[in-house]
């Protein structure tokens, strides 16, 4: 907490001595695009058992483990000065486009969902990309770091592919992998940053960004006569952005 | 007392971090171990068929149906006590046995890598192999087949079981395996051979004094039609030889020195038969030929010698017996293939003695030593057709020996038994 404040403290100082020599968010350009980009942190694996057969259950249990991947986001909209509530605000707001690389997802399965039959791994990947409408909103302080915050919603596609199974020892053979699938899925995101302007036409920014990027599910694997693959109903992606826009 | 609280509270927590691995742990779901009289690595001649056999046991908490994936080339026994079926039940921690046949001639030309693999059934009426629920043999168990061009059958004189068996050769380790009787009904028979074609086989029945010949089945080593081959003037005969041309027949008699009969292209009978004599006879107990067919060597078991003779058609001549060694009642003489070595088998001490030829013409034994090989009874050392292996009766343990050969000086080394079975005084052996 203390050092958290010192950070508070070091950016606002930082920015009343270096407010008159950098210039200002021009609120009268009124299109602005984007291009975001940093690591993400995904997580959401589940520990879940799954009926593969009438007579075969198998527990994937889920590696807590995150996995880190690049993540890219391009923005193009319209903004607007404002004023809320006596704070001077810039407003954004327009479409975004994210790519994410490969999340690898990984676990054990448990034979009939017995632990004491803790007998192969699994590893998937999952490759996500979403269109969204995004709101900006940015502070219009006239500092070299003006704070801001985002939201977005939109349509996300999860592809799920490369499911794999390992046996941990050599006695055991391996089922059928789940086959690959896309999952159209609900998406949202919230984040949090700093925006700084380097000409009336250029700015930069840091942020984390939470992003919500909704179902994953795996294809049953061929021969499985009931229910589907795994199956995770969020896919969490903690993002560090580094941005840049620039305001037409 | 405060020493104890600690090593209490060690422990406590030794056990916390240990529980997790010891509750997560991955085991088969169905052991496949094979039983201990089974080779799952082998080199399967294409003339041959092996039996393999696993245990396997159904380590779940669930009663499980099971059946195994077909591999092309391998059939499964399905009668017999404990014998898993197809498919087959298993309760939790029960086991039965997989018994498989491993046929030669079906499997394909890669061979075979891996497998057993056992499943469960599909069910719903469907038997076939669920691939949802699965485990096969540890990887050292694994079935690992190649094949490989026709192999040998060793032939077996059963003297106290008055029968031949015959069992597969494995080239590669000289190992015998699916021993059965050939023929029967062969009174105290001792020598066992082939006329050179390799098509048909005599036996000298000792105790019947008469010689029995055999069609032989080179691809499955069977023998049938075995009838009595004639011939006249035998007196406890107990070898089998041939001149080059499979024209005339020899053996040696206990009673009544060598026969020299003539033999029937077709048929293989035996007639004009010729008794040869000579001083330095004694109980003569083998008899065997060099490949040019010049020279016999003639066992004396009465007077521990070895006789080498001059041979013309049916004329065995000129004998001298005394060259050689260490020869001590010897009851069996076998040359190596490449006729530069003699094996005795002395039925005396018991030991195998190896003797170089001299290629001086004379055919002269030298330099004997006593090799290794478990000897004992009355019976000849026999080798394969690479002369890689050398293979020794011992009719104190019904077994069959099976040795290495030195190329250097002939020496027998290794020995050990040859995990053929069935054998009942085992004494003549010869390898086809």
């Amino acid at each position: 907490m203390f050092r958290t404040n010192i950070i508070l403290i070091s950016f606002v100082l930082s920015s009343s001595v270096l407010a008159t020599t950098v210039s200002q968010i021009s609120p009268s350009n009124p299109f602005v695009i984007g291009l975001s980009a940093g690591p993400a942190w995904v997580t959401g694996n589940q520990t879940q058992a799954i009926n593969l057969q009438p007579d075969v259950v198998k527990t994937y249990t889920a590696s807590n483990q995150s996995s880190t991947v690049a993540s890219v986001e391009l923005f193009g909209g319209w903004q607007k000065a404002f004023s809320s509530m006596h704070q001077p605000l810039l407003g954004q707001l327009g479409i975004s486009i994210v790519g994410a690389g490969n999340a690898q997802l990984s676990g054990d399965i448990w034979e009939d969902s017995d632990p004491a039959f803790d007998n192969f791994n699994y590893t998937y990947k999952v490759n996500h990309t979403h269109i969204a409408i995004k709101g900006r909103l940015v502070g219009n302080y006239n500092l070299v770091f003006e704070p801001y915050v985002s939201a977005s919603a939109g349509l996300g596609f999860n592809h799920a592919y490369n499911f794999t199974i390992n046996p941990k020892i050599s006695e055991e053979v391996a089922a059928p992998g789940f086959q690959s699938n896309t999952t159209t899925t609900f998406t949202y995101s919230l984040g949090i940053g700093l925006q700084a302007s380097f000409t009336p036409h250029l700015q930069a920014a840091i942020g984390y960004e939470f992003a919500d990027w909704g179902q994953v599910q795996l294809a049953s694997a061929p021969g499985q006569t009931i229910n589907q693959g795994l199956t995770l109903n969020h896919l969490y992606g903690h993002e560090l952005q580094l941005s840049l826009f620039y305001t037409v | 007392m405060k020493q104890y609280k600690n090593d209490i509270a060690i422990f406590i927590a030794g056990m916390f971090i240990l529980a997790p691995s010891l509750l997560y742990a991955a085991q088969p779901k169905f052991s496949i171990i094979p039983t201990a009289s089974s080779i799952t690595s082998l080199l399967l001649p294409n003339n041959f068929t092996e039996t393999i056999s696993y245990q396997v046991t159904n380590n779940t908490k669930i009663t499980r149906t099971l059946t195994m994936v077909p591999i092309t080339g391998v059939s499964q026994t399905l009668i017999g006590s404990g014998i898993c079926g197809n498919p087959f039940t298993l309760t939790p921690q029960q086991s039965c046995t997989l018994t498989l046949t491993i046929n030669g001639s079906q499997v394909p030309s890669t061979g075979i890598l891996g497998g057993p693999v056992i499943c469960k059934i599909n069910g719903g009426g469907d038997t076939g192999p669920d691939p949802f629920l699965c485990s096969q043999p540890s990887q050292a168990n694994i079935l690992d087949i190649s094949v490989t061009t026709s192999g040998q059958h060793a032939y077996v004189a059963n003297q106290t079981g008055n029968s031949v068996s015959v069992c597969q050769v494995n080239p590669a380790t000289g190992l015998l395996s699916n021993c059965s009787i050939a023929a029967t009904g062969l009174t105290g028979v001792e020598g066992v051979g082939f006329n050179p074609a390799g098509t048909l086989f005599y036996t000298a029945n000792l105790g019947a004094s008469t010689i029995t010949v055999c069609n032989a089945n080179k691809t499955t080593g069977a023998l049938s039609g075995c009838v009595n081959a004639g011939g006249s003037g035998f007196g406890e005969p107990d070898a089998v030889a041939f001149n080059p041309g499979g024209t005339i027949f020899y053996t040696s008699n206990v009673i009544g020195g060598v026969s020299a009969c003539l033999v029937n292209s077709s048929t293989g009978q035996l007639s004009g038969c010729v008794n040869n004599t000579s001083p330095t006879f004694s109980a003569t107990s083998d008899m065997t030929l060099n490949t040019a067919g010049t020279l016999a060597y003639v066992a004396n078991r009465g007077n521990s010698t070895v006789s080498v003779c001059n041979v013309s058609g049916q004329s065995v001549t000129a004998c001298n017996n005394l060259s050689g060694s260490l020869i001590n009642a010897p009851e069996g003489i076998t040359l190596s293939p490449s006729g530069l070595h003699a094996y005795i088998a002395n039925a005396g001490d018991g030991k195998v003695i190896a003797c170089d030829i001299r290629q001086d013409g004379t055919g002269l034994l030298d330099n004997c030593f006593a090799t290794d090989g478990e000897f004992h009874g009355t019976g000849n050392v026999a080798f394969n057709n690479t002369a890689s292996y050398a293979f020794v009766p011992n009719q104190l343990t019904n077994a069959v020996f099976v040795c290495n050969v030195t190329n250097i000086d002939g020496g027998l080394s290794g020995c050990i038994t040859s995990r053929g079975n069935g054998f009942d005084g085992p004494s003549g052996i010869v390898i086809n």
